[in-house]
């Protein structure tokens, strides 16, 4: 078991759940990104996802898209998310990147360089279990963790296979569909945690659609963590030119999340 | 060798599956229907039906006389302008829509660059009756108007993609998201040799039509194969169908034809082969053009159907074992051949072909005066006077 899980297992051995926040690298521009960064982990987070912006991020819906697009103005890039690394160790780090900007950089030599910056982590969207064993043993090498994703239409059987070779963490995609913030979850959803459940023995992340505490005491039972993205990056971009009030937004947030995880 | 690509949809390294979770079990299922229902033998009669008596099957192979005196060798073009809809593309959504409906998917969603995908979907779609939404980038859908008007005539929904460089990779983007929300009704008609595995199989596999027909054509006439076989490359469907039947025939060399743009020493091209690194984008690997950094370049080719930053994996392939050569040519070599073809033959070809034409102007010298070459005439043109108008009007 790696450094990341370790860290997770220890919150859930707590009896406490994980908050794990995403935002865009860059977004609104670098040093707010740093600034932002602090005050989620001053809010509660106990791990920060941040997304290092990709051209044609495909398995993202309009809000982080917009927030790419931001980013990318600024000339944002890997590069760019190890000097974030250098600035920010309040909380454990998770890269989330989309595979190509990974295997321009060579993937072997990112996993060399993350390392000696303490990535905690990298999720990358369009890596599926085929595909990911490679990246996953680099991982492992370096103790980042690789964590894999399990969606509502991944059979059983595949998820099985799919927790093994996840490390970290699983993160479990609520609905069909790109990210974003939506008011209710599908129907299923908890009977399919429930399934999920009886298979997963890394900690269960849940992502995609949560906006609000409410629904967040909807399904913490079920889970072992959250995952909370498009809302997070609305706060950024409905106060884009308000920086403090943006902060202040972000932290209240974030704030309400945690209880509503605690309570 | 006739083996490729692998089970887990490798050409050597180009291909496989690059998509997010919740897809795999659409290409699984799709993978599967495929081979369950792709191989029986009604559905190959029922689509061989509506190849012939619908969309016109087989499309000639003629001698261009005129062209072949001007370029100074024997030259016939294989016909796929007089397809039904205008272009090679029917053959793919005639085989895709089929299989889909057999496979109980309600609704069709597909993309589109220069239009002629979007229609041949939209077609496909009004024949068979499935509900059907074509994604076009903002850009695309200036550049050509009619084919969005034509969709809509067809009773699909047109969805303009504000996204990005607005034009077919954001297409694309737009169509993948749809079909991770909707996967379980849904099937995504993708329109060239792209895409994760099986759609560049797929797609070959029903493109494969051109060059099959091609073969026994040719042998027919000239009671030979050719020397070599020409189209053009943007995804490379038309190219690969061509080529896919001769792959064996040693012998008969593949050039494959990319968009120039510009200029390939500027950054306004779409010559994917020639230019271009190793990476993943839209589900595949294969060879895609990008900055250092992995970010995906914005194309520019005065054809909409070949402004795409990738290429098929199995292209990647052929060029890396070197079964095929590939080269750009310049937007206005592309004017060229349309401006010749039309005035020798009275053809006028679509922009995409048009590069193919323009290579063997350009380089006609190249060619020996008893060499025989068969051209990918991959869709008519059109969808595209306006724009010609504007260059050469």
């Amino acid at each position: 078991m790696g450094g990341l899980q370790r860290y997770f297992q220890d919150i859930i051995f707590k009896r406490r759940k994980i908050l794990l926040p995403y935002i865009t690298l860059g977004d609104p521009d670098f040093d707010s990104c740093l600034k932002i960064a602090r005050i989620v982990a001053e809010a509660g987070a106990d791990a920060l996802e941040i997304g290092i912006p990709f051209s044609d991020p495909l398995a993202d819906g309009p809000t982080i898209q917009k927030a790419v697009n931001r980013a990318l103005k600024n000339n944002v890039s890997l590069e760019t998310g190890f000097e974030f690394l250098k600035r920010f160790s309040l909380i454990p780090v998770v890269f989330m990147s989309y595979f190509n900007p990974l295997l321009a950089y060579g993937v072997d030599r990112f996993f060399r360089r993350a390392k000696r910056l303490n990535l905690a982590g990298v999720v990358i969207p369009d890596l599926p279990f085929e595909e990911a064993k490679e990246v996953s043993i680099l991982g492992r090498r370096n103790d980042i963790a690789v964590p894999l994703f399990i969606s509502p239409t991944t059979s059983l059987q595949r998820a099985k296979q799919i927790n093994r070779m996840s490390e970290g963490f699983i993160y479990y995609i609520s609905v069909t569909g790109v990210t974003g913030a939506r008011k209710k979850f599908p129907p299923q959803l908890i009977y399919n945690l429930k399934q999920i459940r009886k298979i997963v023995t890394r900690p269960l992340c849940l992502g995609f659609g949560i906006s609000s505490p409410f629904q967040i005491k909807e399904i913490k039972n079920y889970v072992d963590g959250v995952i909370v993205g498009s809302a997070v990056v609305k706060k950024i971009e409905s106060n884009i030119n308000r920086k403090t009030r943006m902060l202040e937004e972000i932290f209240k947030f974030i704030n309400s999340l945690r209880r509503a995880l605690d309570g | 060798m006739r083996k490729l690509p692998d089970k887990k949809g490798y050409f050597s390294e180009f291909g496989g599956r690059f998509v997010p979770e919740t897809l795999i079990y659409a290409l699984d299922e799709l993978e599967q229907a495929y081979k369950k229902i792709g191989g029986n033998r009604k559905f190959k009669q029922e689509l061989n039906y509506l190849l012939k008596y619908y969309a016109g099957r087989p499309t000639p192979l003629y001698h261009a006389r005129n062209l072949s005196r001007y370029l100074g060798f024997k030259i016939y073009l294989k016909r796929e302008d007089l397809a039904h809809t205008g272009a090679h593309k029917i053959n793919n959504t005639l085989g895709q829509v089929l299989l889909a409906k057999k496979m109980g998917k309600t609704r069709i969603i597909a993309e589109t660059g220069a239009g002629q995908h979007g229609v041949a979907t939209a077609t496909a779609c009004a024949l068979l009756k499935l509900k059907c939404v074509v994604y076009m980038g903002e850009e695309d859908v200036h550049r050509q108007a009619l084919n969005v008007f034509r969709m809509k005539l067809l009773g699909a929904e047109v969805r303009v993609v504000k996204s990005g460089s607005r034009t077919l990779k954001d297409a694309i983007n737009e169509a993948i998201r749809d079909w991770v929300t909707n996967v379980r009704d849904t099937h995504y008609v993708i329109g060239s040799v792209v895409g994760p595995h099986p759609y560049p199989v797929i797609v070959r596999d029903f493109q494969s039509v051109i060059g099959k027909e091609t073969r026994k054509q040719i042998l027919k006439l000239e009671s030979r194969l050719p020397d070599y076989l020409i189209a053009c490359v943007g995804g490379g469907s038309n190219a690969l169908g061509l080529f896919y039947p001769f792959f064996s025939d040693r012998k008969v060399k593949f050039i494959g034809v990319e968009a120039g743009g510009s200029g390939l020493n500027t950054s306004k091209h779409a010559a994917t082969l020639c230019k271009g690194k190793i990476g993943v984008f839209h589900g595949f690997k294969s060879y895609i053009l990008q900055d250092k950094g992995g970010q995906i370049h914005p194309t520019y080719s005065v054809s909409a159907g070949l402004d795409y930053p990738g290429v098929g994996p199995e292209h990647a392939y052929y060029k890396k074992i070197h079964r095929a050569s590939y080269y750009a040519v310049n937007d206005r070599w592309a004017l060229e051949g349309f401006k010749i073809l039309s005035r020798l033959e009275g053809i006028m070809p679509a922009l995409e072909p048009s590069h193919a034409i323009g290579f063997l102007i350009k380089e006609r010298k190249k060619f020996k005066k008893d060499a025989l070459v068969i051209l990918s005439l991959s869709g008519r043109g059109d969808k595209d006077i306006d724009i010609v108008k504007k260059y050469l009007g």
